[in-house]
């Protein structure tokens, strides 16, 4: 038969495929297996899973989950904060490359957290390298003890000079009293002379003797060097 | 069932009583054991009790009437029968357990039941010729016995949707089968199984 024949309408389809009413012409084949479809055993339900099914609504009735949407919200709130922590730990201490250093460094800037930039770590590094080579551009010279100590910062108590731990070693002085081995001349400043004044011996004040250096702040003690 | 009936069964249902649920679950396990042996003979049992599994887990969360809870429940169930269609295709075997093959004289009682699963099964051979989508509106109006709502619902469509479907399934169902008797190969009939 031909396609077009076999148009039919809702009502049609509708009794056809819930099995009532009578069979349109070119459907009897349609009819009989739409028949046989249909289950006839009646099988037995698995009274295992209404045990189940029921364990389950009451799990969900004592600790009711939120909903699926909230989960959601909730995981991906959990996993931003995770990486917000991580990326503002790191940017605090300053262990990001950077690319990333900077910008974290201006938004931890704005809620007040003092976050080094790229640039800060990269001035600090060398510093430490070039600590026994002072260049000129970094202190002035003065004349008091240039020909001695060349490029020694003499400027006592200036805050932000720079730190100069060693100098270098000219024995243009003869050795001071005590027996240290300092190449300083008395009077003249220790390994850090942005922290002594003229006429002040030893890194630390009140650590060593009047009239002793203090290469070792740690190892002198009133009264000499051991 | 009229709506007070089921409304006061879904309440009973969603507050854990297993009488409920045990009615519930009666009430719809032979259609959706129906429909997924339908689709895939294969693990319809198994898909079955995931289904109502499922169920479980959302009924808190529905709303709705009878209908509407006939049309959730066989959308979770072609979805699991979609999902394990695609687990099948990944897999290069697949593999029968061996206490199947000797569970299968005490499912299959009688030669009576067994013709009619036969008849079934050769049935539903030919709708899974169709369009997929065509083949799922005939099994959930035909096996399931949905109304046209209730199908549309669960295929998550309209219900003319639904209607063009039927229309275009039964009519090339005609023509399929026009096609094997012409070519001596009369798929349904007591000599076919």
């Amino acid at each position: 038969m031909a396609l077009r024949e076999r148009v039919i309408d809702d009502e049609t389809a509708d009794d056809l495929l819930g099995g009532s009413g009578e069979v349109p012409s070119g459907f009897e084949r349609v009819a009989d297996l739409l028949g046989r479809l249909r289950p006839r055993e009646a099988p037995a339900p698995d009274e295992v899973v209404v045990t189940r099914m029921q364990a389950i609504v009451d799990a969900g009735l004592t600790s009711p989950r939120p909903p699926a949407r909230w989960r959601r919200v909730i995981v991906v709130g959990a996993i931003a904060g995770g990486a917000v922590a991580a990326l503002g730990g790191l940017g605090a201490a300053g262990a990001l490359p950077d690319a990333l250093q900077r910008p974290v460094s201006d938004l931890l800037g704005e809620v007040g957290v003092d976050a080094p930039y790229p640039s800060d770590t990269a001035d600090e590094a060398p510093s430490s390298d070039e600590g026994e080579t002072p260049t000129e551009g970094d202190a002035p010279v003065t004349d008091d003890v240039a020909g001695a100590t060349p490029a020694v910062p003499a400027i006592p108590g200036v805050d932000g000079a720079p730190t100069i731990p060693a100098v270098p070693a000219i024995p243009a002085v003869p050795p001071a009293a005590g027996g240290t081995p300092s190449q300083t001349a008395p009077g003249q400043t220790g390994n850090t002379p942005s922290a002594t004044a003229p006429g002040q011996t030893g890194d630390t004040p009140g650590a060593t003797a009047p009239g002793q250096t203090g290469d070792t702040p740690g190892a002198t003690a009133p009264g000499g060097n051991k | 069932m009229v709506e007070p009936e089921f409304d006061a069964l879904l309440r009973e249902a969603q507050g854990g009583s297993a009488a409920a649920l045990g009615a519930l679950y009666r009430r719809l396990f032979p259609a959706v054991l129906a429909y997924l042996r339908a689709r895939d003979p294969n693990d319809a049992e198994d898909l079955t009790s995931e289904v109502f599994l499922n169920v479980a887990e959302g009924l808190q969360r529905f709303t709705g009437d009878e209908s509407s809870f006939r049309g959730w429940v066989f959308t979770i169930a072609r979805r699991r029968a979609v999902d394990a269609m695609r687990r099948r295709a990944r897999r290069a075997t697949d593999p029968v357990p061996i206490e199947s093959l000797t569970q299968m004289p005490d499912k299959v009682d009688t030669a009576a039941e067994a013709t009619a699963r036969f008849e079934t099964d050769a049935a539903a051979q030919i709708v899974r010729r169709l369009p997929e989508r065509q083949a799922d509106v005939v099994m959930l109006r035909v096996i399931a016995g949905l109304s046209v709502d209730e199908t549309a619902a669960a295929l998550r469509t309209r219900p003319g949707t639904v209607r063009v479907l039927q229309h275009r399934a039964l009519r090339r169902l005609a023509e399929l089968l026009e096609e094997d008797a012409a070519g001596g190969n009369p798929t349904i009939g007591p000599g076919s199984v």
